[in-house]
């Protein structure tokens, strides 16, 4: 009798203690087990079988065969050479292009916000709209920009029906669409540098170049950093713009990892789940490198 | 000689005013051309969508409809069902924000302000997902719902994306700022944690949440590989997945109808925009520095 009443009253404090926390924490975890820790360790698995993805029961362990075929494979290996350019052309362009927003508007000290909501709005709308946009700007016959060219006397492109242009022209679209996101982290970081700074540098005689490069770009490492990152994840994943506006063609010329994921494990006559997962696991742990890569890169630039 | 010293300094004075309004307006400039970029082009897709389809081709391009119509919106929703992808998109994008704000919430404020074994771990776990790309787990979900019997339904549009790592990391960062004698006096006063969750966490919450709502929302409208993968059905389509099977609709590009579907696609989003513009750009900042 006594040892049950206390038994219940260690539970009454338990669960007073701890009820609330499970209540939240159980649903989330089992979320998190059944769309996220689960995917993720099956297509572990599935990357050192033979899995069909319709049909998995016959599934046979290959040990690290998909990976090995996967060196010779020469979609593989073009979707990695064409995402190293098309993460490349996007890095550059974005952080000039944001980076010169950035200094223009912190110049005003007023209407940033007029100028603000129009730069902006590329990034809010849908990649799939501006694919369309692009895919009729870029048209070599009837598109807008061949026209311009036309007034300068410069002869028609193809764009993206060009193998040499392809890759360059959907990573342009990209940059249209993203840089205003940059620009925007990039501006809050130059805002929070004290003008006293500047001062001091004036006093010092720095010309603007100086100031430019040894007072501001120093104090922008922090956003800096976060904008490259991101930029990286954001392009070595990248799918949807280059699925809708080329396919991953010209033969092959902007075929991106993704696509090749989904075209090997989806695609008609193909469905090869585990091979296409062995190149989903190299996505990550490009990913996680890299990442990590350019965090020290930085500390060990800056510290 | 003082006179002489003084009317120099004056055009000294005047030459660097002037030095200061033309970089001024060479400042402007160079932002009107930015701001050009960006909206000149969207403008120009939206005036083309009331353009005839032989217009909107013509050469030399016509930048306003020289004869409006609005024979390309009538044409797309005929032939295509965009007005059921466009109910589509809402239906799976409310649920799924509502979802995210509510989960992430509620672990933001388990992580923030509650003490328990294992609890980093735990976090760090949850965190470490959001360094995995889509592409890893896109293969398995596709087995998973498709075995749940859930291909061509909204709930396979909602339920793999209604928890959000990230949101529950950025509700954390965003709680622990919040003062806990807040939280104490409530418990003083006997209240639950749940009611303290509702009456005191939340309100206090609002700008973490309404950059969340932002940004969980925008990704659900131009979410495109996910609903590529798991609807088959036309009239399950959204908007990003309806506008992308356009292409393959006839053998000739028809400008007409891409650019009259992208305008529906991203209308909604610019007019929330429009009136949410200094909370989308404050979002950037609260949840892109705080990494």
């Amino acid at each position: 009798m006594a040892a049950t009443n206390l038994s219940e009253r260690r539970w009454a404090r338990f669960w007073n203690r701890y009820g609330f926390i499970i209540a939240v924490l159980v649903p989330i975890l089992l979320w998190f087990c059944i769309f996220s820790f689960g995917p993720i360790l099956y297509a572990l698995y599935a990357s050192l079988t033979n899995i069909h993805s319709l049909d998995p029961s016959r599934a046979k362990f290959v040990g690290l065969d998909n990976y090995i075929s996967l060196l010779d494979d020469r979609r593989f290996l073009a979707s990695m050479s064409n995402v190293f350019k098309f993460v490349l052309v996007k890095g550059i362009l974005n952080i000039l292009l944001s980076l010169g927003l950035a200094l223009l508007l912190e110049r005003l000290r007023r209407g940033r916000n007029f100028y603000l909501f129009f730069i902006f709005m590329p990034v809010v709308i849908s990649q799939v709209a501006v694919a369309m946009l692009f895919l009729w700007l870029y048209d070599p016959r009837l598109g807008l920009i061949n026209y311009l060219l036309s007034l300068v006397e410069i002869p028609p492109q193809s764009f993206i029906r060009s193998t040499a242009q392809a890759i360059y022209s959907v990573a342009i679209a990209d940059v249209w669409k993203t840089y205003g996101y940059a620009a925007v982290i990039f501006l809050a970081g130059l805002l929070d540098i004290p003008q006293d700074y500047y001062e001091a540098a004036k006093v010092d005689g720095a010309t603007r170049l100086q100031t430019l490069w040894r007072v501001t770009l120093p104090l922008l490492k922090n956003p800096l950093v976060l904008v490259m990152v991101l930029i990286v994840i954001d392009g070595v994943q990248h799918f949807t713009m280059v699925q809708v506006m080329t396919g991953g063609g010209p033969a092959d010329s902007t075929l991106m990892p993704s696509i090749l994921v989904y075209n090997y494990g989806l695609g008609a006559n193909n469905y090869r789940m585990g091979y296409a997962s062995a190149i989903s696991v190299i996505m990550f742990v490009v990913i996680m490198a890299i990442t990590v890569f350019q965090l020290r890169l930085f500390r060990s630039l800056y510290d | 000689m003082t006179g002489v010293s003084l009317e120099h300094g004056a055009g000294a004075d005047a030459r660097i005013r002037l030095r200061e309004q033309v970089i001024a307006l060479a400042t402007h400039l160079l932002l009107v051309i930015f701001a050009f970029i960006a909206f000149g082009a969207m403008m120009w897709m939206v005036l083309a969508s009331f353009k005839s389809a032989s217009e909107i081709i013509a050469k030399p391009p016509t930048f306003l409809p020289e004869a409006p119509t609005l024979e390309s919106y009538a044409l797309i929703l005929r032939e295509q069902a965009f007005g059921r992808f466009f109910i589509n998109s809402i239906v799976v994008a409310l649920p799924s924000v509502l979802l995210i704000l509510f989960s992430s919430s509620i672990a933001g404020f388990v992580f923030a302000k509650f003490d328990f074994p294992a609890k980093e771990v735990i976090f760090t776990i949850i965190l470490s997902t959001l360094m995995v790309p889509p592409a890893v787990t896109l293969l398995p979900l596709f087995r998973l719902v498709s075995r749940l019997g859930w291909a061509d339904t909204y709930q396979a549009l909602i339920i793999p994306v209604c928890v959000s790592a990230f949101g529950i990391f950025l509700l954390r960062q965003f709680m622990e700022g919040l003062p806990s004698e807040l939280l104490d006096a409530g418990r003083i006063d006997g209240a639950s944690n749940w009611w303290i969750y509702r009456h005191i966490v939340l309100p206090l919450s609002v700008s973490a949440l309404s950059a969340l709502a932002i940004f969980s929302f925008l990704a659900n409208w131009d979410s495109y590989l996910w609903p590529l993968v798991i609807i088959y059905e036309e009239q399950m389509r959204t908007l990003p997945l309806g506008l992308a099977y356009l292409l393959g609709w006839s053998s000739r590009p028809r400008y007409d109808l891409f650019l009259t579907g992208a305008v529906i696609t991203v209308v909604p989003v610019v007019v929330f925009y429009s009136f949410f513009q200094s909370r989308f750009v404050r979002g950037v900042t609260l949840t892109g520095l705080k990494y």
